[in-house]
Order: structure tokens, then sequence, then C-alpha cells
């Protein structure tokens, strides 16, 4: 004779898959779009346009937006300046009043951009990066330390660093000369995190850099091969390295203001992490297939053993919420599905397996009940294996 | 009597599962050393490598034998830029002291698995005639692995792409570079 489930055995049970369905709406919809694409939106230059329409040197904007060398040591523009003695914008004119213009053709009509066809000075780029730290992956924020040389052939003018994706809170200006640069920096950066693969996810640490007042017309970047490198001994805790990169690339933004046709340089460094894919295994797919096997166990429980049976799946459904609660709270809001959250609907949808064949043993005659046991005994394994895995590869 | 007998052929049996657990032990705990031994035991590669730079330290203008010696090679047998730098002794100072920039010289490399760092590492032994005993303690050796290409987009270099991780070719080649 089967021992029939209590009411409160039942109401238990559907409580517990009530939660899972919450929780599986959750995962689904906890973030909003667009999330990601307004870290990806290009920095906001509201400091350029202010010193450019006015006609002498602001020294207190310049100030603020001014690279790390021009903050500790002040120069006359004259000396600042090596290649150009003012600022294109100062020989531009404006007789009609509004934007300032140069007279004569020119590339480019923006009244930052050169006056004259002068071909502009290629500065070659080297970093070496000595170490990221307080990488915060729910931020997308680190801590960057790194070298960075400024080679020429020529005289540079004067460079006035910006960093679009951080801010620069340490510098040290090691060598200042027409040709040559060295700076050590150190400061905090922000990429956004690429989730998607996530426990297995590498993320890609960026420093960008510009020169805040001077287009491609007078100022490019190159990136010197030879000199973009790690420090001996770089290490990022929990990562390993995985590439290095760094590419100039050039950047317009929408009118500012008429005829704001000119182009920037940058100079991008990347260096892609690597979550270490053992821990990542450990961390979050072994808790999660456990979690599986325990519940699938109730499957070997007799039809006599009803309460038992009914019993086995709730507790383990309460510990796959528990640990995917953990698992989102180390992450941020995405709007899309995480490795590691495909695997938790897999997760969800084992567990459901096993209380559904549970309820059809409810459902059926008793006399059935024995033959309800042996097809759930065999089917719910091998469902919960093709769910298990299609929620491993998809 | 069928009492007793039942009883002797389940001792029996008892007795015999004790001595197959007894067996399995022994054989797991003769298994284990030779296993670990096994996984000690280090690989010898030969190759070839090429010296970047060699300076002595510690001579008194040429009068004293230096006391020390570092070499910055290149591993030039492996794809990518594979380099190393080794800051020998003494004994190395005086055996190797004749290397000079530029020269190609055979090296040898003993890889095997470090219980206390938990991975594998490949130790120079040998570098042209001289053995090589490196303090795993001396900060000064490094070893640097890239494979480098060039970034282009629309047809134009634009900077340079390096893979920092030990796998595919670059292990195939010189196998002593794998850590896992």
């Amino acid at each position: 004779m089967a021992r029939r489930p209590s009411g409160r055995s039942l109401s238990f049970q559907a409580a517990a898959l009530l939660l899972a369905l919450l929780t599986l709406l959750y995962a689904t919809f906890r973030a909003g779009p667009g999330e990601r694409e307004a870290l990806a939106a290009p920095a906001t230059r509201a400091a350029r346009p202010a010193p450019a329409l006015s006609a002498a040197p602001p020294a207190s904007a310049a100030a603020a937006e001014a690279p790390p060398a021009a903050e500790a040591k002040p120069k006359p523009a004259s000396e600042l300046d090596a290649g150009a003695p003012v600022d294109p914008i100062d020989l531009a004119v404006a007789p009609n009043g509004g934007v300032p213009t140069h007279p004569g053709e020119t590339t480019y009509k923006s009244p930052f951009a050169a006056p004259d066809d002068k071909p502009p000075v290629k500065v070659k780029v080297g970093m070496l990066l000595n170490s990221i730290d307080d990488y915060d992956i729910k931020t997308g924020r680190y801590n960057a330390d790194f070298f960075l040389s400024l080679t020429s052939d020529v005289p540079m003018p004067a460079i006035r660093l910006s960093f679009p994706n951080g801010k620069v809170e340490a510098n040290e200006v090691m060598a200042d000369k027409p040709t040559f640069k060295l700076y050590r920096l150190s400061g905090d950066f922000k990429s956004p995190p690429n989730l998607r693969k996530y426990p297995f996810d590498s993320q890609d640490l960026k420093i960008m850099i510009e020169d805040d007042f001077r287009g491609v017309d007078q100022l490019r970047f190159t990136v010197d091969k030879e000199r973009t490198q790690l420090a001996r001994g770089f290490r990022a805790l929990g990562w390993q390295v995985a590439y290095l990169e760094a590419r100039s690339t050039s950047q317009s933004y929408p009118d500012r203001f008429e005829n704001d046709d000119l182009i920037y340089g940058r100079y991008a460094f990347t260096v892609s992490l690597e979550r270490y894919a053992t821990s990542a295994a450990f961390t979050v797919f072994v808790p999660a297939f456990v979690i599986v096997l325990i519940a699938l166990l109730g499957m070997w429980v007799p039809p006599g053993e009803m309460e038992v049976r009914s019993n086995a799946g709730a507790p383990m459904l309460a510990a796959a919420v528990l640990f995917h609660f953990a698992l989102m709270q180390e992450l941020p809001a995405t709007s899309y599905l995480t490795r590691a959250d495909k695997l938790m609907l897999g997760v969800y949808v084992s567990l459901a397996l096993g209380m559904l064949s549970t309820w059809w043993m409810f459902l059926v005659e008793e006399r059935n009940m024995d033959k309800v046991f042996v097809v759930a005994r065999i089917a719910v394994p091998i469902l919960t294996v093709m769910v298990m895995a299609a929620a491993c590869l998809v | 009597m069928a009492n007793v007998f039942e009883l002797t052929v389940l001792r029996k049996k008892q007795i015999m599962h004790k001595k197959w657990l007894i067996a399995g032990c022994l054989f797991a705990l003769a298994a284990l050393p030779v296993a670990t031994g096994c996984r000690a035991k280090a690989q010898r590669y030969e190759t070839k490598v090429e010296i970047l730079s060699a300076r002595t330290m510690g001579g008194q203008q040429g009068k004293a034998a230096p006391a020390l010696i570092e070499f910055e090679m290149r591993f030039v047998d492996c794809p990518g830029e594979v380099k190393r730098v080794v800051r020998g002794d003494k004994a190395l100072a005086a055996c190797a002291g004749g290397l000079k920039k530029g020269e190609t010289v055979p090296a040898a490399i003993d890889f095997s698995y470090d219980r206390e760092r938990e991975n594998y590492r490949g130790d120079l032994v040998k570098l042209g005639p001289c053995d090589v005993k490196l303090d795993p303690k001396e900060d000064a050796n490094y070893e640097m692995v890239q494979v480098c290409r060039d970034l282009k987009a629309s047809g134009v270099v634009v900077g340079v792409h390096c893979d920092k991780k030990r796998e595919g070719a670059l292990i195939e080649k010189c196998p002593w570079l794998r850590r896992i």
C-alpha cells in the first residue's frame, strides 16, 4: 500500500516550483537592454570645446584636461609647442562671427585643424604594463600602472594626453624632450565586461590614449611594436594573460559645432585576461552537477515511500536557487544569458523533470504507480543528461 | 552440520575479500611512488639558442674572475619570440664567458613537473659546452614567450597582436614551454 503525501508536502512542492519559475523569469529579464551599449558610447569630451572658443589659452580648462606632464611642469605656450608656436585655433579667424576658420585651403575646416599643409608628426607609442590591480568584473573597473613612451623623428607639438576610458591619478614625467617623452602613469580605467561565456570568460582590458586638441593632420600615433609588452612578473590575480594588442585608430565625433570635421588619432592598448578554466569549472559546474545528481537519486525511491520521494527534489531546488543567486551577485546585470545562467536553466529543468515524475504518480491510479516508477526511473535520467548536455553546449 | 558448513564458506569468502583488499592497498602503495616518480623524472630536450647579450659582473678590471654572468638568449627553433634571461654563477662565468653576442649555440633543457609550483617547467641545464646550474631563487632569471603578428585594418597595418598563451604550434615545436 503506497503512502499518499500530506497536503502540507504538496503545498511545499508547489511553492518550490513557483520559486523556481520566478527565478527563471528573474534570470531572463534581470537586465534592461542597452546597458552594455551605454558603456561602449564614446567618451564625452566636455572640456575640449571650452578652450577652443577662447582666443587666449585658458589655463584652468587646459589644466583640467592636460596630461600629467603639463600639470607637473607648466610652461609658456612657446616652449610647450616645439613644432608650432601657437595652437591652430589661435590662427583661425571669424570675420563674420561664429566659429573661426583658417583662411586659405586646408584639409579640415575645423578651427583646431592645422592652418597649413605640413605633414603630421608621427609619434611611436610604446607601452609597458606593470600591473593590473583591483579588477572588478561587476563595474569593469581596474587600476593600471604602466610606462608610456612617445618617440618621434621630428620635434613633437605640445602633447596633451587624455584617456577616454579612464582617469590618470598618479604620474611621473621621466623624460620630456622634443622627440622623446617617457611617463610612468597609474590610474583607474574601465572596460565593459563580456560575460557571455562566464565562467569561461576572457576580458579585454583597454587603455586608450588620445591627444586632446590635435587631430590626425598634426599628430599621428603609431604602435611601437618592439616596445609593447608586459613587465617581468606581471600577474593579474585569478586570471592568465591570453594576448596583448596595441593599435592606432582614429576617432571622429558627431558635430559639436559648425565645421567640426577634424578626426583625432587614438592609441588603444588591450590586455586580454582569461579566467583559469579549472577554477571556473570547480566553482560553477561542479556544484550544479552535484545538485542534479542528488536530485536524481530520488528516482530510485520506490512508490511506497512517496513522502520521501516527493521531498527529494525540493531541498535541491532551494539549493539551486541559492547557488544561482550567489552567482548573480558576483556579476553585473546583462542583457543576455551567460553560460552559467544557461547551466542553471538546465538544472531547474532537470529538477522539474524529477518533480513532474513524482506528481505523475499522484495522478495515476495506485495499481499503475509501479509502471510510472519504472518509466520515470529510466526516462528522467536520460532526459536530464540530454538537458544538461544542451545547457552546457548551447 | 549444514550451518557450520555455511559459516565456514562465509568465513572463507570474508578472508578472500580481505586478502583482495589488502592486495589492492599494497598495490596502490607500491604504484604511488612509481607513478609520482615517473612524473617527476625530467625529460631532456636538445635545442639551439642565439645569444642576444652577455655580460659579466663582479670581476675587478679583468684581474679577478667574474662572480656572475648574465645571458639573454633566444630559442631559434621556437616559433614567435621565446627569450630567456639567465644569471649564472662563477663556474658558468668561467666556462661560458667566451660566448659572444649573435652566436648560436646548442642548449639542453630538462623538462619536469614542479610540485611546489604545481606546474611544469623547463630548466636550462646545458649552454654550449657548459653545464648550467641556475639558482631557482634568483629573480633575474626570466622567460618571455609570445607569438606576435601585425594587426591589419582595410589592408593597412595598424598595430600588433601578441599571443601569450603557450599552446598549438609553439608547444608542438618546443614542448618544454608547456606549463600545465
